[in-house]
Parts: structure tokens; C-alpha cells; sequence
């Protein structure tokens, strides 16, 4: 039986062998790795949360949804916030604060990023929003760039929200 | 004895399987869709393509192939990649210089998808469907004379004469990487499942319910159908048995608490 060309099996070969491997490497977008919903959940949700800090010291929850549609993607990018340098760290942080500022925010007391942990068992039952659990991670401004906390908690559910 | 011609068939017949002939009109039905989707894909998320020359630069995560550029590109350049990733991929449907035009629209939809997922975010959206047109784009094409526009017999043709459909090792080879990645790409994300919960319970376990319960809560409001997960370990909120999810919670029933042998959701 006539088999396809050999130029034919070396590229199928490369590119099946490609896409395998990118399957369990480094994210070659679109030789992904297929990570979709692939963490098994807990109870205990973890995530992440931004407050604005206005001249008195009110700190209000970012609504990263009202932001335009690209520059939405706060969890994602706040999964790697750490790697990155400060120098990238603290634009990143400008460029947030500049999009609150759009939105009609105050940002002269700068940026809050915060770690999220939220009990989930407590949805049994009820259906509001389960209170989430801040812990200061960075502090950032336009002036003094982004600077690592450790230690602070604080309750999300008592900040003010617009 | 017979155990060395058993393990060369066992060999040759995956070989023959990838590489072995195909037929022309199911390659050319498989540019067809691909090439439709494509086309439709791109012309029905202009808004998610174009506001992307507004992103913030500071913001720009490039990936892969995207770490090329600095920022993302101008509204302008978007859409002149968007125009000509929709007409290449309508032609290429089409069967008029199909093997160029998907060529086009593959390019097109590589740099539109690339951007896309340059947010901060991996997005698998386009993904099998982008590998899947890079599976075909170097392929033969299928029909100068079957399910082109402008050929000379066209479908009608093809049924007329069986012979022109010229069934070879050049058509089959195609396809059968585009399967092949579909179900490689789906095996691989089962495998992180399993890998990713330590075995079975990212479906055995509560995972589903937790996953829904943090999707309700990211919304503006809350989702009702999220929110009553039945449990797998018993809570409280396990529904009755015998009694389906969808007919328990007719909100008129719940509401005057008349339901009988069913159960309303834990509000």
C-alpha cells in the first residue's frame, strides 16, 4: 500500500511530537499544556483582591470587571506578581491605578494587593457571597513603587464598597 | 517464530493508519469546516479582538511567538488582520487558492489568537482549532475538481465521476494528524485532571462543587444552579433521592413551599 511522501511523515511526526511535548513544557501558546480546570479545588479558595486607598485612608475594593476587557485579567497576572522585578512590579501597579483613576477612584494613598482565602463550606445553605479573608501581600504607589508586606490581615468584608 | 512478522504488522499498522491514502473529498470537507469556523470565529468576536489595541502596556504578558513585540499592535493593524484573516478563510472555504488562503487566514488567526492570550491569561478557546489548520495547511489540495467554487465539476462532478476523486497517500495523512492532535489534546487535559487531584478526585470529589461555588461568587449575582451542588459526601444539601435537580426547583413550587416528593434549593 503507497504511504505518504517521507516530507509528509517528518512533519506529521515534528508536529504531533511538538504538540506532546509542549503538552508537558512550557507554555508555547498554541503549543499549550492544557491546564483547563486541571487544580482540584478545596473548601478553602484562595485568590487574590486590590483596594484603592484614597487622601483619608478609605480603602476601596477594585472592580477589576469595570475595567476594559484587556486589562481585566488581575488574578492571572497577580499569579506571577512575585517574579516579576520591581521595576515591572511597580509599572504594573501604575497602570492599575491609572485605570481606577479613569474610572472616577482615588489612588493618593496608592494600591493594596491582597491574598484572598475564603471558607467555602459556608455556602452550604446560604447563597450569599462568602466573606473573604485579605492578607496584605504588596503596597504600591505611583511614587514609591511596590513594596512586599507580610503579616497584615484584614477583613474584606469590611471594606467600603462602591 | 511468527512472533517478528506479529510485532512488524503491529508496527506497520499505525503507519499505515496516519499515512496511508485518503480520500480528497474528506480532506476537502475538513478545510471546508475548518476553514468556516475559522471565518466565523474571527467575524463574530471583533469585539474581543479589537479593544485589545487599548490595553494598557504595562500590562501586556506576552507569549510564545508574541515576545516578538513590546505592546500590543495598533487598532488598525487588528483590523486589517481581521479583515484579511475573515476573507482568506471565506476563500479558502470557498476552495479558491485554498492552499494560499489558508495560509492567510492560519497566519492571521495565529497573530489575532497570540495577542489574545498575551492578556495574562491562557486561552484555549482557539486553540484545537488553530492546530488543526496547521495540520492541513501544508496538505495537497484536496479537489481541483470536487467542492471548489469555480471548478470545473464541483460536487455534482465528483458524484459523476468516482474515479476523479483519486483516492492517494497524499490526502489521508491530513486528516488524520488533525484527529490525532484533537485526541491527543484531549487526553492531555484528562491527564493533568488526574495528575493535577492526585488521582480521581477532581471527579469523584467535591471539586465541582467548590468550583461553582467560587464561579457564583465572582458574578454580580449570584448563580442559583451553581449554588445547589448536591454533595457527593452527604451535606445537607444533597437533593432527595428519586428526585431530579431541574424539577425540584421550579421557582412557584419553592416559592409557596408546595412541593411534594421534591426539594427546593437550601433558600
Amino acid at each position: 500500500m503507497p504511504l505518504a511522501p517521507w516530507p509528509a511523515r517528518l512533519f506529521v511526526v515534528a508536529f504531533v511530537g511538538a504538540v506532546a511535548c509542549g503538552a508537558f513544557s512550557v507554555e508555547l501558546w498554541p503549543l499549550t499544556r492544557f491546564r483547563l480546570f486541571s487544580r482540584e479545588r478545596h473548601e478553602v479558595a484562595t485568590g487574590w483582591m486590590a483596594t484603592s486607598v484614597d487622601a483619608h485612608g478609605q480603602q476601596t475594593r477594585i472592580r477589576f470587571a469595570r475595567f476594559p476587557r484587556p486589562d481585566r485579567y488581575f488574578i492571572a497576572i497577580m499569579a506571577t506578581y512575585d517574579k516579576l522585578s520591581p521595576e515591572e512590579q511597580a509599572a504594573t501597579c501604575r497602570a492599575w491605578a491609572r485605570l481606577v483613576r479613569r474610572l472616577g477612584g482615588d489612588t493618593v494613598g496608592g494600591l493594596r494587593l491582597c491574598a484572598t482565602t475564603r471558607q467555602m463550606r459556608s455556602h452550604i445553605g446560604r447563597r450569599e457571597r462568602v466573606g473573604a479573608r485579605a492578607h496584605l501581600r504588596w503596597t504600591c504607589s505611583d511614587r514609591g513603587g511596590a513594596r512586599a508586606v507580610a503579616g497584615d490581615t484584614a477583613r474584606a468584608a469590611s471594606l467600603h464598597r462602591r | 517464530v511468527s512472533a517478528r512478522p506479529a510485532a512488524r504488522e503491529l508496527l506497520h499498522r499505525p503507519l499505515v493508519w496516519a499515512f496511508g491514502p485518503g480520500d480528497p473529498r474528506q480532506l476537502a470537507a475538513l478545510r471546508i469546516g475548518l476553514c468556516t469556523a475559522l471565518a466565523l470565529r474571527l467575524a463574530t468576536r471583533t469585539g474581543d479582538y479589537l479593544p485589545l489595541a487599548e490595553q494598557e502596556r504595562e500590562l501586556f504578558r506576552p507569549r510564545s511567538y508574541v515576545t516578538l513585540v513590546d505592546q500590543m499592535p495598533s487598532r488598525a493593524t487588528i483590523a486589517i488582520c481581521l479583515v484579511a484573516g475573515i476573507v482568506a478563510a471565506a476563500l479558502a472555504a470557498a476552495g479558491l487558492l485554498s492552499r494560499t488562503m489558508l495560509a492567510i487566514g492560519l497566519v492571521a488567526a495565529l497573530l489575532l489568537n497570540g495577542l489574545q492570550t498575551s492578556q495574562g491569561k491562557v486561552l484555549h478557546n482557539d486553540v484545537l482549532l488553530v492546530l488543526c489548520l496547521v495540520a492541513i495547511v501544508f496538505a495537497r489540495t484536496a479537489t481541483r475538481g470536487h467542492w471548489t467554487c469555480g471548478s470545473d465539476g464541483g460536487a455534482a462532478g465528483a458524484a459523476r465521476s468516482p474515479r476523479r476523486a483519486g483516492v492517494g497517500p497524499a490526502y489521508g495523512w491530513p486528516v488524520r494528524t488533525a484527529m490525532l492532535v484533537v485526541a491527543l489534546a484531549y487526553l492531555v487535559a484528562g491527564l493533568h485532571k488526574v495528575a493535577g487531584s492526585g488521582g480521581l478526585g477532581w471527579a469523584s470529589g467535591d471539586n465541582m462543587r467548590w468550583l461553582l461555588y467560587v464561579a457564583s461568587d465572582s458574578r454580580p449575582e449570584h448563580n442559583a444552579s451553581a449554588l445547589w451542588m448536591p454533595s457527593t459526601r452527604g451535606s445537607p444539601t444533597s437533593p432527595p433521592t428519586g428526585c431530579s435537580p431541574p424539577k425540584a426547583c421550579s421557582s412557584w413550587c419553592c416559592s409557596r413551599r408546595a412541593c411534594a416528593g421534591c426539594s427546593c434549593p437550601p433558600w
